[in-house]
């Protein structure tokens, strides 16, 4: 019964992206900064494979996931996302 | 090039799985503890003293998780109450949706209380809701006493700290009033000094989970 978390977790920002992206009249979303709590469990490198996937065709497809670790936390947080006008 | 502040929370999906399975809990009037610790201290053994005690009271049921193998469920299995395995297949910790599938092979309508052993790691399990009533650490004293200090995260989103193997004391250099002066600053929780190997200590926990029960 393996289940990759990192999926559901892609799933969520990148609808949290796109729909930010299109309130601001934007295009093409170029990085996306999240803040990851050190007990979020979250594989980085899982999270961006799994972005780079689910992301194709969207206004994200292509995005840079920048993150910083945050200490006693074990939230996920999208911080902001730069955008193309 | 612009940048938007968003400042958004990602839904956890596990927490609104979790919500729902909350919700077939409440509304089969099943309490159900997640039993959290790290590899060895005792979970099992806690739940095997706990429904040797209360089986013929309490219709208990089990979800073993567990990375690899159904060692720990058919240990309760042989006590003959209900028990589903889960084998998380590396996963370090259960989650929610691993147990709204268990919860198919359960009529919740015969169960009152449902234990969950999660997989051993001190870590991980504690930012996965399952949809429990109750989050329990058991800690052992082979462990040190350090354990709170270390993983306060752990403690932190407990509600009661079981420690365990009482009886080898004498053979560790572990100093129970560290221990239980850590737990404190992790929060106001009760700590049930037991040996799940003489029975010492189980009656307060015992007590404890029947009061939490109502
Ligand atoms: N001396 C002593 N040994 C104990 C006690 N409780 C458990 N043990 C032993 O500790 C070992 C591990 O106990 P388990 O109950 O399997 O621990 P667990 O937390 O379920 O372990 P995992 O499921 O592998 O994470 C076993 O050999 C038990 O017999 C105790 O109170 N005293
Ligand atoms: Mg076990």
């Amino acid at each position: 019964m393996k289940k990759v978390h990192e999926i559901s977790f892609a799933q969520s920002i990148l609808d949290i992206a796109t729909n930010t992206a299109l309130q601001n009249n934007a295009n093409n979303v170029l990085n996306i900064r999240l803040r990851i709590g050190e007990y979020s469990c979250i594989n980085l490198d899982s999270l961006q494979f799994a972005f780079s996937c689910i992301s194709q065709g969207s206004l994200a497809e292509g995005a840079e996931l920048i993150t910083t670790g945050c200490l006693g936390s074990d939230t996920i947080e999208v911080e902001s996302i730069e955008v193309d006008e | 090039m612009k940048v938007i502040k968003v400042a958004a929370s990602v839904l956890k999906v596990n927490d609104t799985i979790a919500l729902e399975n909350q919700a077939a809990f409440r509304d089969n009037n099943v309490f159900v503890v997640n039993v959290m610790g790290s590899p060895g201290a005792g979970k099992t053994s806690l739940l095997l003293r706990t429904i040797e005690a209360l089986k013929d009271n309490i219709r208990i049921g089990v979800i073993e998780g567990d990375i690899a193998t159904s060692h720990d469920a058919e240990l309760i299995q042989a006590t003959g109450v209900p028990v589903v395995q889960i084998n998380t297949e590396g996963a370090c910790h259960l989650d929610a949706m691993m147990i709204k599938m268990a919860l198919t092979h359960f009529n919740l309508a015969e169960i009152d209380l449902l234990f969950i052993e999660n997989v051993g790691n001190l870590v991980c399990p504690a930012g996965f809701r399952l949809g429990e009533n109750a989050r329990v650490v058991v800690s052992s004293v082979p462990e040190g006493d350090d354990k709170p200090k270390k993983y306060p995260g752990m403690f932190r989103i407990a509600d009661g700290v079981v420690l365990n193997k009482i009886d080898l004391l004498h053979a560790f250099e572990f100093n129970i009033n560290t221990f239980k002066e850590d737990v404190r600053r992790a929060g106001e929780l009760p700590i049930f000094e037991v040996s799940c190997k003489t029975k010492d200590g189980l009656s307060v926990w015992l007590d404890w989970l029947g009061v939490k029960k109502k």
